[in-house]
């Protein structure tokens, strides 16, 4: 006999209700597979500066010393903050704890101006026309701070508090009454085991 | 070891290398930028390592789940 502990909805709900019940797990690992990956390009091209003392132009990361033109494609990091903010947004209703929502919600919100700023970037490749009188695309928090380590620190505040969200998710504190929908937490595996 | 403290593990080792790749950012920066980028470089990787050390905090201060 197998006994879940969450309230799935089962396969008759719509694709936004699935992926918030039965598909949230592998929905979750998908995602945080993409954002890893995207972590490993960050961290890399980080020790290629800091470490190795490479010049800032020439630290790529690792598909970028493959695909060159990837690094300074600002389509191709609006992209990722799109699916960055998307993702954030549609996984959200899955975070049914007072904690993990609270945490998941804070990591959307800073996602949100980090993607507004990348827009903002876009639209400047696009138009060919750069804001504050610079040479090349520029972000207002650029204004200040460069690039590479604007990013590191972009990145950082949006991962640390999905990081903390999902850690609620797969062990909702002992105080958490709403129910999960999913398959997450780490409890309804046990409990699901057979019997 | 049990799947949480597993998990755990996992996300310290992650914000560790946040960590340190901000320290030494911060060292770096301050030898290879000028010293106004130099010093907002330092608030963004401190910053950082704030919301690192929060996360370490808050991930093993936890008393177990349900």
């Amino acid at each position: 006999m197998a006994v879940t502990a969450h309230a799935a909805v089962g396969s008759s709900g719509s694709f936004m209700e699935r992926v918030n019940s039965d598909w949230h797990e592998i929905a979750m690992r998908s995602f945080m597979v993409v954002v890893l990956g995207h972590w490993m390009e960050h961290f890399l091209q980080t020790f290629q500066i800091y470490v190795l003392g490479w010049p800032v132009p020439q630290a790529r990361g690792m598909i970028g010393m493959v695909f060159p033109s990837l690094v300074t494609s600002e389509v191709l990091h609006y992209g990722y903050a799109l699916v960055m903010l998307l993702a954030l947004w549609a996984l959200r209703p899955g975070f049914t704890g007072k904690q993990e929502r609270w945490w998941w919600t804070l990591a959307l919100g800073i996602q949100f101006f980090h993607h507004f700023e990348h827009a903002l970037l876009q639209w400047q490749a696009l138009s060919g026309h750069n804001l504050f009188g610079r040479p090349m695309p520029t972000s207002i928090a650029q204004l200040w701070v460069p690039r590479v380590e604007l990013h590191l620190f972009y990145n950082t505040i949006v991962f640390v508090p999905m990081i903390v969200g999902m850690y609620y998710h797969l062990f909702p504190p002992e105080t958490e009454t709403a129910r999960p929908q999913c398959s997450c937490a780490w409890h309804s595996r046990s409990v699901a085991s057979p019997v | 070891m049990t799947a949480q403290n597993a998990i755990r593990l996992a996300m310290t080792a992650f914000t560790g290398i946040v960590l340190a790749l901000s320290a030494v950012g911060i060292r770096w920066t301050s030898q290879h930028q000028p010293p106004a980028s130099a010093a907002a470089s330092a608030a963004v990787l401190g910053i950082s390592s704030t919301f690192a050390i929060v996360a370490l905090v808050i991930i093993w201060r936890g008393t177990g789940s349900r």
